[in-house]
């Protein structure tokens, strides 16, 4: 069963790790890593949404908490980034745990809320506290240096996009074997009908609250590479609407699955780019995508897979009853 | 007498000013099938959902082999092994059959997220286990050859098949059923009726909440009799159906009060 | 430092109505049926900005510039509410929360479109920027028209609400909808009656405030958000809640802005809003199947 799984990942890893010998532009690699922050949010979000059934309209906080931790810890104290980072993903799951476990008791509209207005306390912080964190335009108070390993240091578009993309991948193969095992299970459950999984013994509020966190920890590593890509950070990009944004990527690739994730991350990231003088109209063609989508097609690209799967096993059974005459 | 698998002191629910448990006490021995009567709005799926875990008692005691478990919730009971099936049926939707009963297996099951992460050997065996013993499951109601089919897609009666095989792939000792013969015809009532015989044979204790009669009568070691919340009778079939009191509860009274 | 408190107060009571009257537009729409518009804001941001091109821009005269703008934005609202609510069948949470989602958007981009990423505003309505001084605060003499706007909407609720058929009706909705169908009651144009009242409402929130507060194409995030705490602490679906929490809300977040810090004086009622939330979200005044959302 797993080489289902894993065959279509090898095919995928391939291409992934292939296109930089294909792509020279930095312009156009920077737009893929971009995607690769995005996708590592988004597989995330996909699984505290797709798969235990929640809603959060607040995970820009954990990506900028990850990106101004990975900053403020190595630009003004000089931490090592490695350590920085992990500092920053335990930050970002501590808080996501803290928010967690009452907002996850919370339903429907009530969480989206809790989440929503989360996030914008979360925004007014890095905007506020100016002393820390630069406010509204960004972080000057220390020089954040580029990630290391070894004596190899990562500074060009080339290196960012393998380091970003090795990582992205990694996480993925984590999240196939997690969907793939009883926890995918037991989350499954969740989403389709709580009360009846917990009457099988899945203890549903801790579920709930661990992949939140699992889900801040992604957002906030994504926060952390990109820290140390673009080497500034500031309050834009972690703004209500980017959490908006992400919701919609994983909603226009497919709710119910990690690949989908993955492409409405790429889809969504790259579009915009082919489209010049897409900046001023972004929100409106963000929202029109969203609304069309939830109006027509509320399974997204990847969402009409598993039933396509289904669909296909049905023929098999049929043939098979064909042959037995 | 043997210490009775579950005992039931005293239990009273009550929602805001509506009582819809009064005091209501009983045993359930190990290793009978003992079902629970009465007319609607007796208390009947209050009192399954008190001993299940989804309510709390107002007052009242519930002992579980010996221990108290009148607090516990849900999923503690059913880590407990205490199973029940759903009045109407709650199967997974968006699961295939096999992986439904898959789920009954979440708590005699431990790979954790590292082990889950690396996919380390122990959590590959666990797996081939967990698959293993819900493919047992399945074949013991009979389910086995549609392990690959979505659960939304079966027929109503194959989805409470499909119930009381993930119920019992939680290994329980004591399976809750709500209303089994619930939206079954009389030939399914009698699949089911069979069905619950044979997980008795298992050693499994039952403890049933019907309407259906002849389910009841047929298959019951006891039964007991609910009226506005409070027990008004119990004993074996016979002396159930005897009883002044239970049959003018399903007949009217005179008054007509209900 | 007693003027300073009053001024902070009376500034507070100012912005509070404005929670209130979303609040209200929230409940409106929640008692009918069942949905939490998370567009809400923007429909307050957009009473705004059409104030300001009407009785701003083209000089209508002050009745025609506020009826004109109402009547905008309640047809937006009628509109949003034929093509992405009334179209949906069975939606589930998820789908509402983010068609609503996007309907806000979309609202937002269009304005930042039509009419740019500046500030707008109007004068007063009574003319200037004119401030009548009272006990040693000075106040903007708009907040009257503020504090008479939500006195007239609250009156004019409560004789609708109990004294016409139509917001009988809509009561029966909110109380039992099955119910209420069954007695002959249109379920689906309530839930049509509910979107335009709710948007004219909000509209005139948003033009009466725009003076003081002003308003660009992002306002309506803070007003959505906001008023929907104001309609959570006071207990969703409650309306003299929403009214008194709208009113602390709006306190509170000036006294905190006055006292405490400016940069985190958005973030107060946020905050609110979470501990509400995490805490009882019932409310002040709700009932507990209002903590427990009545369709999920």
């Amino acid at each position: 069963m797993m080489r289902k799984i894993y065959i279509p990942y090898i095919i995928f890893a391939l291409i992934i790790l292939l296109i930089p010998v294909f792509i020279h532009s930095y312009y156009y690699l920077g737009v893929l890593i971009q995607a690769g922050y995005f996708s590592l949010i988004c597989m995330g979000l996909s699984l505290v949404m797709g798969y235990a059934g929640q809603i959060s309209l607040g995970h820009a906080a954990f990506f900028g908490l990850g990106g101004y931790a990975s900053a403020i810890l190595t630009g003004g104290h000089g931490w090592c980034p490695w350590l920085a980072m992990i500092v920053a993903m335990i930050i970002s799951g501590v808080l996501a745990w803290l928010i967690g476990k009452p907002s996850l008791k919370l339903k429907g509209h009530y969480l989206a809320m809790a989440t929503l207005g989360f996030g914008e306390i979360v925004y007014i912080f890095f905007n506020a506290e100016i002393r820390l964190t630069g406010g509204p335009s960004g972080y000057t108070m220390g020089v954040i240096p580029y990630l290391t390993i070894g004596n190899l240091t990562i500074d060009n578009e080339f290196k960012h996009y393998l380091l970003t993309w090795a990582i992205v991948l990694l996480i993925l193969l984590v999240n196939l074997h997690i969907i793939h095992s009883r926890l995918g299970r037991a989350l499954r459950a969740i989403h389709a009908d709580e009360e009846a999984a917990r009457a099988m013994g899945v203890h549903t509020a801790r579920f709930k609250v661990w992949i939140f966190v699992l889900s801040a920890v992604y957002a906030s590593l994504a926060g952390s590479l990109y820290a140390h890509n673009i080497l500034f950070v500031a309050p834009g990009p972690f703004a209500a609407m980017h959490s908006i944004l992400f919701v919609t990527m994983v909603i226009v690739g497919g709710m119910g699955s990690i690949w989908g994730a993955v492409a409405g991350a790429l889809l969504l990231t790259i579009l915009p780019e082919t489209l010049r003088g897409f900046q001023d109209y972004n929100i409106l063609i963000y929202g029109g995508i969203l609304l069309f989508i939830m109006l027509f097609m509320s399974g997204g690209l990847f969402g009409g897979g598993r039933l396509f799967l289904a669909w296909l096993s049905h023929l098999r059974g049929r043939k098979k009853e064909v042959a037995d005459g | 007498m043997a210490e009775p698998l579950l005992k039931i002191q005293a239990l009273s629910k009550c929602f805001g000013g509506v009582s819809a448990l009064n005091d209501v006490s009983f045993f359930v021995k190990r290793g009978i099938i003992k079902a629970i009567i009465g007319p609607n709005g007796a208390g009947k799926t209050t009192l399954f959902n008190v001993i299940a875990g989804n309510l709390q008692p107002t007052t009242g005691a519930i002992y579980f082999e010996g221990n108290d478990v009148t607090r516990l919730s849900d999923y503690h009971m059913a880590g407990l092994g205490v199973a029940r099936t759903f009045q109407t049926t709650r199967v997974f939707h968006g699961m295939t059959v096999l992986e439904n009963v898959m789920i009954g297996r979440h708590t005699h099951s431990c790979a954790g997220f590292f082990g889950t992460a690396l996919r380390l050997p122990a959590m590959r065996r666990e797996e081939q286990d967990i698959e293993a013993a819900a493919r047992k499951s399945l074949e013991f109601v009979g389910m086995g050859a549609k392990a690959n089919a979505m659960a939304e897609t079966l027929p109503f009666r194959e989805q409470r098949l499909l119930e009381f095989a993930r119920a019992l792939a939680t290994q329980p000792r004591l399976l809750l059923a709500d209303e089994p013969a619930a939206g079954l015809n009389t030939r399914e009532t009698k699949e089911i009726a069979a069905l619950i015989a044979k997980i008795h044979e298992q050693g499994i204790t039952v403890l049933l909440v019907e309407h259906d009669m002849s389910l009841v009568m047929n298959i019951s070691d006891e039964i007991l009799v609910l009226d506005f919340g409070s027990k008004i009778a119990e004993g074996t079939a016979q002396e159930v159906r005897r009883n002044e009191k239970v049959v003018s509860v399903y007949l009217g009274r005179r008054d007509n009060s209900a | 430092m007693n003027e300073r408190f009053f001024q902070n107060l009376i500034s507070g009571v100012s912005m509070g109505s404005i929670y209130a009257l979303a609040a209200l537009g929230f409940n409106i729409i929640y008692n009918a049926t069942g949905i939490v518009n998370l567009a809400q804001g923007e429909f307050v941001m957009l009473g705004g900005m059409f104030m300001v091109l009407f009785g701003g821009t083209l000089g209508v005269p002050l009745g025609f510039a506020i009826i004109a703008s109402v009547f905008v934005v309640t047809l937006i609202g009628i509109i949003f509410e034929r093509t992405c609510i009334n179209t949906l069948k069975n939606p589930t949470v998820m789908v509402l929360v983010m068609i609503t989602v996007a309907a806000s958007i979309i609202l937002k981009g269009v304005t930042m479109f039509l009419a740019g990423k500046e500030i707008h505003t109007m004068e007063y309505f009574s003319g200037g920027h004119g401030t009548v001084p009272l006990w040693g605060g000075k106040i903007p003499t708009q907040t009257f028209w503020v504090l008479g706007t939500l006195a007239v909407v609250v009156s004019a609720l409560v004789i609708f609400f109990n004294f016409t058929l139509a917001g009988k009706a809509m009561r029966a909705c909110a109380f039992d909808r099955t119910a209420a169908r069954l007695m002959g009651i249109p379920a689906r144009r309530m839930v049509l009656l509910s979107f335009g009242l709710s948007s004219a409402i909000s509209a005139l929130a948003g033009a009466v405030i725009m003076p003081i507060s002003m308003v660009d194409y992002q306002s309506g995030a803070m007003f959505g958000i906001k008023g929907f705490g104001a309609a959570i602490l006071g207990g969703l679906g409650h309306n003299p809640g929403a009214v008194a929490a709208g009113l602390i809300l709006g306190i509170l977040e000036s006294l905190s802005a006055g006292y405490i810090s400016s940069h985190y004086k958005d973030a107060l009622p946020l905050l609110i809003l979470l501990i509400v939330l995490f805490i009882k979200p019932s409310g002040l005044f709700g009932s507990e199947a209002a903590g427990r959302l009545k369709k999920f």
